[in-house]
Order: C-alpha cells, then sequence, then structure tokens
C-alpha cells in the first residue's frame, strides 16, 4: 500500500502542509503586532461571517425551536447514556476477564 | 488494491484535521488572518462543516473500538486514530476536549459568556498542542515518508 | 540524532525552520504600521480578558438569562444567509449534538475497558 506512487504523494503533500501550518502559526505568533490594517480586516472579516455564513445563524440559535428541541433531546439523553455506557463498560469488562481466566 | 479500514480512517481523519487547522488557526486573531485572507466567512463554513465531518468520523472509530472490545479483537490496529496506549490515546484525549469545547463555542449564546471564553481559551491551546503533536508524530513515523525517485526493489505488499 | 531514517523529517524541518525565520526577518526589517491598539492577541486571550479573569466556577455553572433577550434581539438582524445555509446549520448542528452523547458514552465506555 505505502509503496503506490500517488499515496506517497499524498503523505508528503500531508506532512508539507501541516509543516506549513506549523510554520504558518509560529509566524503569525512571532511577527510584529497587528496592525491597524490587520485589525480592521479581522473585524470586517467577521462582521461578513456573521452576514454570510453560518456563524450569524448559530448565533440566532434561541429563536429556532427545531433546533432548540435537538439540543434539548441530546441533553436529555446525555445523562441516561452515560449511566447506560458505564454499566456496558463494566459488563465488557467483565466479560473480556471471564474469557482470560477460562 | 487491499484498502484497509484503519488507513482509510487515518487519512480521512488527517484530511479534515487538516482543514479544521487551517481554517481555526485563521480565525484565532487579527496576527493569525492572513492564513485565510482574512474570508472568515469561507474559513467559518469550512470550519463548521468539517465539524461535524470530525465528528460522525469520531463517532465510527468510538463505535468500532467499542465493537471491537465486544468481540474480543485484540488484533494490533497499526493506523488507528484511537487507541489505548501512545499517540493514539493522545489522539483520543485531545478529540475529545476539542468537540467538546467546541460544542460550547457553537452553542455560545446559549451559555453565559464566561464559560464560553474559558471554552474558547482551552479550544485554543489545545489545538496548539495537537498542532506540535502532529509534527512529533510526523518525526516518529518518518518512515512513511519514502523517496519518490527510486522505487523500493522490495516486492509489492499490497 | 541525525540518523538516515529520519533524513526526510530533518528535511522538511529544516526547510521550514529557514522559511519561518527568512519571513520573520523580513516582517521586522520591514518598516512597521501603525500598530493596532485593540485585537492584540487571539480571541481566547481576548474573551480570557473581557470575561474569564475575574471568574469563579460558580459563574460557569449559572446562566445569565436576563441577558438572553437583549442578545437575540441584537443577533435577530443577522439574517442576511440564504436557505441553504440554514439547511446546513441544521444539519451539522444535528449530527454533532446528536452524536456528542454517543462519543461521551463510547469514551466512557472506552476508559472504563482501558484502565489497566
Amino acid at each position: 500500500m505505502l509503496q503506490k506512487t500517488w499515496v506517497k504523494l499524498f503523505i508528503w503533500f500531508m506532512a508539507i502542509f501541516f509543516f506549513f501550518l506549523a510554520a504558518g502559526v509560529v509566524i503569525s505568533a512571532l511577527k510584529p503586532g497587528p496592525s491597524e490594517n490587520e485589525a480592521m480586516n479581522f473585524m470586517m472579516g467577521m462582521m461578513s461571517a456573521m452576514d454570510s455564513s453560518m456563524m450569524g445563524v448559530a448565533m440566532n440559535i434561541e429563536n429556532d425551536n427545531a433546533l432548540q428541541a435537538v439540543i434539548a433531546l441530546s441533553t436529555s439523553i446525555a445523562l441516561p447514556i452515560m449511566l447506560v455506557s458505564i454499566v456496558a463498560g463494566v459488563g465488557i469488562r467483565l466479560w473480556q476477564r471471564r474469557d482470560r481466566n477460562v | 488494491m487491499n484498502l484497509r479500514f484503519d488507513f482509510i480512517m487515518h487519512w480521512l481523519w488527517a484530511i479534515v484535521w487538516a482543514l479544521l487547522a487551517l481554517s481555526g488557526f485563521g480565525m484565532v486573531g487579527a496576527k493569525h488572518g492572513w492564513l485565510v485572507n482574512f474570508d472568515y466567512a469561507t474559513a467559518d463554513f469550512v470550519h463548521r462543516l468539517s465539524a461535524a465531518v470530525f465528528v460522525v468520523l469520531t463517532f465510527i472509530s468510538i463505535a468500532y473500538e467499542v465493537f471491537r472490545n465486544i468481540k474480543k479483537d485484540t488484533k494490533n490496529l497499526a493506523w488507528f486514530v484511537i487507541g489505548r496506549s501512545g499517540y493514539q490515546l493522545f489522539t483520543f484525549i485531545t478529540t475529545l476536549i476539542l468537540i467538546i469545547t467546541g460544542a460550547l463555542i457553537w452553542i455560545c449564546s446559549e451559555f453565559n459568556m464566561s464559560a464560553v471564553g474559558f471554552a474558547l481559551l482551552i479550544h485554543e491551546y489545545i489545538s496548539y498542542i495537537a498542532l506540535a503533536s502532529v509534527i512529533w508524530h510526523i518525526y516518529k513515523k518518518c518512515h512513511a515518508l519514502l523517496s519518490l525517485k527510486k522505487p523500493q526493489a522490495k516486492p509489492q505488499k499490497g | 540524532m541525525f540518523d538516515k531514517k529520519k533524513l526526510n523529517f530533518w528535511r522538511l524541518a529544516f526547510i521550514f525552520t529557514g522559511f519561518t525565520v527568512l519571513v520573520l526577518v523580513y516582517l521586522w526589517n520591514s518598516p512597521q504600521e501603525p500598530k493596532a491598539m485593540m485585537m492584540d492577541g487571539s480571541m481566547g486571550n481576548m474573551m480570557k480578558q473581557m470575561h474569564v479573569t475575574n471568574m469563579t466556577i460558580y459563574d460557569l455553572l449559572t446562566s445569565e438569562k436576563e441577558k438572553q433577550a437583549s442578545m437575540s434581539e441584537m443577533h435577530s438582524h443577522h439574517q442576511g444567509q440564504s436557505s441553504v445555509i440554514f439547511k446546513l446549520n441544521f444539519l451539522t448542528t444535528g449530527i454533532i449534538f446528536l452524536l456528542l452523547p454517543f462519543i461521551i458514552g463510547g469514551s466512557i465506555i472506552l476508559a472504563i475497558v482501558w484502565i489497566k
């Protein structure tokens, strides 16, 4: 699998991409502080994200009854699922242990 | 060609993580904006869409791992993203923290702002740690970076 | 340290370190634009300064209900999105919040099973 040329190329691409990302983050952290221009661009970008992307919609979540219902459902099933999974975890542990001891 | 499940999961995960990281680090602050050319509408869009894919991938991996435990399958999955030790465990923990804090930020208007600020802070610092760990992971797994020029003399294993 | 096996890693590392250092040197030597008074630091840091510094655990657990009315009014004017965005937002939010309890549950199972 690893000998295929496209797989090798792909792995190189991903490695280079992550190096680029790390270099970008280091450059961003160490470069001279944000200029007025950058700060303006940042705020304008955030405003446009509010207006034309999902950020604004997600901000508006408390007016969306369907999503409210989804979130209420997930919070209400969270605790039972956690309890069930604790029981299931102990169960699987015992199930594995029993086999090992036999 | 024998494509293995854990191999596919590994690289799907890597692609989604890369998209999330690029759009996310671009949104960190005014100094980082050049990474996404201050186009936060697109960055936000990409970040949210790939977050959903990321959650689905996490769910599939966790479900797969649970079923492996039920079936008492102790075979080592070399490429799998989560596991009980080493970098797999580290990925598992950081993923959980990122998903939970990310979900808190997602519904930020539901909570008070101090909780969101706290979640945002953790989300940011964990992603720095995770990015550093990816470089460490590349260092450890450097043998996968094969030379493109000379074909290996070994027979293909598929 | 610099053994043959890690050669490709060190190649990448040196190239990108050099690239980073060159860009930083160039940026610091180029004429400085006037520095912005605000937005210095990341969003997390800003939030920390604004909201987290004087926070107690108690604040984390209580919600500010009285603020919500004004907040929703403030955000209700962000309505310029197309319906595709609305659908995608619904889809992604639904996926994430429905799978979240299962992810937490699954990781509890795995934590219990994995602990020695």
